[in-house]
């Protein structure tokens, strides 16, 4: 059987919630759920009591909950604590290290705060949320061992203020991160969505892999695992539908331009690109303002986090 | 008899928001015109199998019933909730309702997303207070109760349900407060006045649909409407025309009859359909009447035992009962002589709107009200009702 009929999974595999919680006694496995924010007052609070009142109270599948914001000014914080789950800002979370603005900042610190063997990281700004969105991405790792790192992938309509419509989603993905995996890593073509926001990942692979603060953390990851662990790591689940904010095609172009760069890093560490030229952290656009043409330029650096096994404070915290 | 304690039931109930909250947000997803309500009767029958109820089934007509049982189950309480909600959309369509701090926001979270979730919630709420009736609960969550459908999901239900309900409690989500324990006689009337045109003579008031609407509105207004007892003629919906210029062929009245006394609505809806009758001769137009909707006058009487427990619950909760008449639910459990009454769960603003508000503090007031209803009529109100206390349907022959 293929990877792509093997290792694909619909949420409804995974919806009988008690089974779920059975096999995952059995196997004596505990599951934080990690929400990263920056002004997310919005959507939060739908997240923390369906999360907390399906998956916590009604079927214990997971042990800790906890949003992980990078400073947020709205009230998030606010209501994040007065529907009951964990809030941390980023910056007090091994605070040796500093602090770097930025969602994959807040998922690697996630790995030292939170303490279970499955971290599962969902978005902040899904207006559809459901309790599939965790058990689904959970579910595949406590039915399959040998799974390591399972992303979401959707159909996914992207929600306007006058409403919603039903296609062009996908778009950096389909227009830039497939065309790279197409020339350089076939395999991976076989994610739906390789840049998710959603996946749920065993600690002894999030503990060994770095964590690009920026744009290319998904990408990152993905390569990272298929090169140490292989393509049998990882796992797919359809989610049905994301609702979310959509973002201007000017954001994608910098979103790609700090995808490109961690990209690029490694595949030269990886050997597939020999003596490439120094690469420009300046993202230049134009734009006509009244009768005049300007350049913005926006430096974007994609820094990395390395891999947490690295880091004194983390073994003194997670003994080997 | 024990008595309840609501304002303890409400403070342990905020221990336990996540619960009704989730199904609230949950249910307000899931699109329910009346008519298509399968989704959330879906949602409420896994909410229920979940929680180990009995008797969980969905009947042909849509209607979900399951059974919390009692201790002793010789007697049953019905708590019912319409499954339908204005202003949601078609079944493929996405709806989306969200959570602050204080509020739940979403299109029909009020009427009746959140009745919905007090019903989908009242097994894990009863569980999370230790609590157990030794009556049987039998929750309905019913559908086609909206516009047209005139209540026909809960009329189906009852008209079939073999077992004997000895009291009812319909909840809706707004507003805390209400305490409706009879109902006005009704009749939802809906007139379509229809003109011939002849090509190139439509400049003629005979011809114009409106004109012809014109004269029977004021006729209608001419009906001697009495004060005492109460009974209203409300003019609620007017359609006709379609541009500036073009005298229309057809023009469509809608209107409502309410009376407190037996007969009267129905001696109006007769008035109106000879004055329909007569118009249309003087003008060889074509009006025609049809009655969507007919309910009969009724109800339990002021001092009645669960009016009178229901109002010291409210009183204990600090909460201003309104009572007054309903028109909807509470006509039909009242036509089957089951004593019942309709409370509310919170308050709301922008009501009927796309960005449609509950207030989230009221609800545990409203939560603690119902379970302190259910806890009173278990402890000695059902009792006395076996002495003969029933709700009093006025109209002989059936009719509004």
């Amino acid at each position: 059987m293929s990877w792509l009929k093997r290792n694909t999974f619909h949420h409804s595999d995974f919806s009988d919630l008690a089974a779920l919680c059975e096999a995952k006694q059995e196997a004596g496995i505990t599951v934080s759920l990690c929400i990263p924010t920056l002004n997310e007052e919005k959507t939060i609070g739908k997240e923390i009591v369906i999360f907390k009142s399906e998956l916590m109270d009604r079927f214990p599948l997971i042990d800790e909950f906890a949003v992980i914001d990078s400073g947020s000014t709205d009230a998030t914080g606010e209501i994040v604590q007065s529907y009951g789950a964990d809030f941390y800002y980023s910056g007090d979370i091994l605070p040796s290290e500093g602090f770097k603005r930025g969602k994959g900042e807040n998922l690697w610190k996630a790995i030292y705060q939170l303490k279970s063997d499955i971290i599962c990281y969902v978005d902040a700004d899904i207006a559809n949320i459901h309790p599939r969105f965790v058990y689904g991405l959970v579910g595949p790792l406590l039915r399959h061992p040998e799974m390591h790192y399972v992303k979401a992938f959707y159909e996914r309509p992207m929600a306007f203020s006058e409403g919603i419509r039903a296609t062009g989603g996908g778009r950096v993905t389909e227009i830039l991160v497939r065309p790279l995996f197409s020339l350089f890593y076939p395999e991976l073509t076989q994610l739906f969505q390789p840049l998710s926001g959603e996946y749920a990942v065993r600690r002894e692979v999030l503990e060994r892999i770095p964590f690009p603060i920026g744009y290319g953390v998904e990408t990152s990851h993905l390569l990272d695992v298929y090169l140490q662990w292989g393509m049998g790591a990882f796992g797919q689940t359809d989610l049905d539908q994301r609702v979310h904010r959509n973002q201007s095609t000017a954001a994608l172009g910098k979103m790609s331009f700090g995808i490109l760069q961690s990209f690029l890093h490694r595949l030269q560490k990886h050997g597939k690109a020999s003596a490439m030229a120094d690469i420009s952290n300046t993202y230049r656009a134009l734009q006509a303002n009244g009768s005049e043409y300007e350049e913005i330029t926006t430096e974007i650096i994609e820094e990395e986090r390395p891999p947490m096994i690295e880091i004194k404070e983390y073994l003194e915290r997670f003994p080997r | 008899m024990s008595t309840p304690q609501p304002a303890s039931l409400r403070d342990e109930l905020h221990g336990a928001q996540e619960i009704l909250l989730a199904n609230a947000l949950m249910l307000g997803e899931i699109p329910a015109p009346s008519g298509r309500e399968a989704g959330r009767i879906r949602f409420l029958a896994n909410r229920f199998s979940e929680s180990s109820l009995i008797d969980i089934s969905v009947d042909e007509l849509g209607n979900i019933q399951a059974l919390i049982p009692g201790r002793t189950g010789k007697r049953t309480i019905m708590v019912a909730a319409h499954a339908d909600a204005l202003l949601t959309i078609g079944p493929e369509e996405r709806l989306t309702v969200n959570v602050g701090p204080e509020e739940l926001h979403g299109p029909g979270m009020a009427d009746n997303t959140l009745g919905l979730a007090a019903l989908a919630s009242l097994p894990d709420l009863l569980r999370h207070l230790d609590i157990q009736l030794d009556a049987n609960i039998l929750l309905v969550g019913h559908v086609k109760s909206l516009r047209s459908h005139d209540l026909a999901g809960l009329r189906f239900f009852l008209d079939h349900y073999a077992k004997p309900i000895e009291a009812g409690i319909v909840v809706e989500g707004i507003t805390l407060g209400r305490l409706n324990h009879s109902c006005l006689g009704m009749v939802q009337a809906d007139i379509t006045c229809k003109v011939h045109q002849e090509p190139g003579t439509r400049w003629e008031a005979s011809e114009n649909a409106i004109i012809i609407l014109h004269r029977i509105i004021r006729h209608i207004l001419e009906i001697p409407i009495p004060q005492e007892p109460r009974t209203s003629v409300i003019l609620g919906s007017i359609t006709a025309g379609k541009t500036f210029n073009r005298p229309p062929e057809t023009a469509r009245l809608r209107l409502e009859i309410r009376s407190e006394v037996p007969g009267k609505a129905r001696e109006i809806r007769f008035r109106i359909k000879e004055i329909l009758d007569e118009v249309s001769s003087e003008t060889a137009s074509d009006c025609s009447i049809r009655f969507p909707a007919l309910r009969k006058p009724g109800g339990i009487p002021f001092a009645h035992p669960l009016v009178s427990a229901a109002r010291d619950i409210m009183d204990e909760l600090g909460v201003h009962p309104r009572l007054g008449p309903s028109y909807s639910d509470l006509s039909i459990l009242i036509a089957k002589e089951i004593p019942s009454l309709t409370i509310g769960l919170t308050t709301a603003r922008n009501l009927n709107e796309a960005d449609e508000s509950v207030a989230i503090e009221p609800i545990f007031t409203g939560l603690a009200q119902l379970i302190a209803l259910l806890q009173s009529l278990d402890n000695g109100i059902l009792t006395s009702l076996d002495n003969g206390v029933l709700a009093s349907p006025a109209e002989p022959d059936g009719d509004a």
